[in-house]
């Protein structure tokens, strides 16, 4: 009677083990998807910034105004059903007139640009701060999958190593 | 029998393990005190500023401790006219003069040594101000000042504090930066009911004005279960020897994320290891706090001589912690506002 007890306790701690390692990858797998989602926001509130941008470069690039106008299109196709492939092309047309800007010394002397300058530089550390979230949040979830015991539970239950994003687009450096 | 025997071999065997273990923790803590006092001379020996103007703050200070040598010696007198009385007490039978020959010399003492502690918290406030202006004359030194408990306990460090004492204040309003010695002490009840008062933490704290960074940072050395009750996370960032010296909390993983890059955390692994006393670093929207296991700070001592060093001492070991805050400052302001 007494073995029979031993062994039911040591079947309970098991099974106890086995729900704590089980809800913490599921706790981890959660996390992955909502700090995925946080690059999205700041990405996008990046992009809420292209009136601002129109704003500033109104008046003195004209010969730029078709670009402009392809940004203000792809941020309004954005906003409307997000896709990664806008959002690069969005990102890397963005840039490119970010760096373009650098050329004209009345835009950077001016007031809005210096202001926007400030937010884009705050928003790029947020966008670089929810990528470095998302990386870490995806590393823990991987060592908890790839190590001993929970590798076990995590073939049991079916949970699979994540790939490490390689982000595409890349944020232009604002010069103060 | 035999498991008499057997409980009784097992006894032992846990009295032995106990015994080595609580011999090799008392090697620890003597190594440990003596690598402190070692690195406190240390920093003294290394200090620029101590080394250059050696001569001119051992004037300052002779020259201000001559007075307090008078009220040492009204002590000594007052010691010594105690004894005097006890030993006639013995020779008289009424039992009023016994009390009144005790009295008298006692009062006469305890007035002695209120003057002296008086008059030496003076002399501090003096001679290190005098120091202090000659080092930076924004600098002011408070005997009587320190930290109040309330404050202290903003930081949340994870040490128990029954009680706390701060003194020692030396501030700069112009550059926002405050320091002061303190001490922590917890009471522990026994199985007798008598109350023990243990020292959890003797050292300094520091702090700073620093621009806002919107959010609460605790960087300390061991995990406390404080946070884990209240909205702070516990953040393990991507560099590994940052998350083995420091334990880290956030209510805001984001900003805890945009302020600690990798260059910042880099940056405060060398400081940690460089820098003398284990650091604490708590960042508080805009206040950065940092507690140093300094030991005793401007401890005041009968000898002169040794009061000198340790006043020379106290004033390495305060520059040293103004230069981590103003590093830490100058990291973190860089990164986030430039």
């Amino acid at each position: 009677m007494k073995e029979i007890y031993i062994i039911l306790a040591i079947v309970l701690l098991i099974i106890m083990i086995i729900i704590a390692i089980r809800n913490s990858l599921v706790e981890k797998k959660k996390k992955i998807e909502r700090n995925k989602s946080l690059i999205d926001v700041y990405l996008k509130k990046r992009f809420d910034l292209i009136p601002n941008l129109v704003e500033v470069c109104k008046g003195y690039s004209k010969h730029e105004k078709e670009t402009l106008e392809n940004i203000a299109k792809l941020r309004s196709s954005f906003s409307d059903k997000p896709n990664e492939k806008d959002m690069n092309e969005l990102n890397n047309v963005y840039n490119k007139y970010l760096a373009l800007i650098e050329s004209y010394p009345e835009i950077k002397a001016g007031e809005n640009y210096l202001k926007l300058q400030k937010e884009l530089s705050d928003v790029e550390k947020e966008i670089e701060a929810s990528r470095r979230i998302y990386i870490n949040s995806i590393t823990s979830y991987n060592n908890l999958v790839l190590t001993f015991p929970s590798s076990i539970i995590a073939g049991i239950f079916g949970f699979q190593q994540v790939d490490l994003p390689s982000f595409e687009y890349q944020d232009v450096k604002i010069k103060f | 029998m035999e498991d008499i025997n057997k409980m009784h071999n097992f006894t032992k065997i846990f009295f032995f393990v106990a015994i080595i273990l609580m011999i090799i923790m008392i090697f620890y803590i003597i190594k440990k005190s003596i690598k402190h006092e070692k690195d406190r001379k240390n920093i003294t020996l290394n200090n620029k500023y101590i080394n250059s103007n050696r001569e001119k703050i051992e004037k300052i200070v002779d020259e201000n401790l001559e007075g307090i040598d008078s009220y040492k010696s009204k002590i000594l007198l007052s010691v010594i006219i105690l004894i005097i009385c006890i030993i006639l007490c013995f020779y008289f039978k009424n039992k009023i003069l016994t009390y009144v020959l005790i009295f008298i010399p006692l009062v006469f003492l305890g007035i002695n040594i209120y003057c002296y502690s008086d008059k030496k918290n003076d002399i501090y406030n003096i001679v290190i101000n005098k120091i202090l202006d000659d080092y930076d004359s924004d600098f002011d030194y408070n005997v009587n000042g320190g930290f109040t408990k309330s404050e202290y306990n903003i930081c949340h460090f994870p040490e128990r504090c029954d009680r706390f004492h701060s003194e020692d204040m030396i501030s700069n309003l112009k550059k926002g930066f405050y320091y002061a010695d303190i001490l922590i002490e917890s009471e522990h009840e026994d199985s007798d009911g008598d109350t023990h008062t243990i020292t959890e933490y003797s050292g300094s704290l520091a702090k700073m004005n620093i621009k806002d960074i919107n959010c609460e940072i605790y960087l300390g050395g061991m995990k406390t279960s404080w946070f884990s009750d209240k909205k702070y996370i516990n953040i393990e960032f991507e560099n590994d020897e940052f998350n083995k010296l420091f334990v880290a909390y956030s209510d805001n993983e984001l900003q805890a994320y945009k302020v600690l890059t990798p260059d910042i955390m880099e940056q405060f692994v060398e400081l940690k290891k460089n820098s003398y006393g284990d650091i604490d670093i708590r960042i508080i929207h805009d206040k950065l706090y940092i507690r140093f296991l300094s030991g005793d700070g401007f401890t005041k001592s009968f000898n002169k001589n040794v009061e000198k060093e340790k006043i020379m001492e106290s004033i390495a070991v305060f520059q040293e912690a103004l230069k981590v805050m103003e590093k830490v400052k100058e990291i973190i302001e860089k990164k986030m506002f430039d």
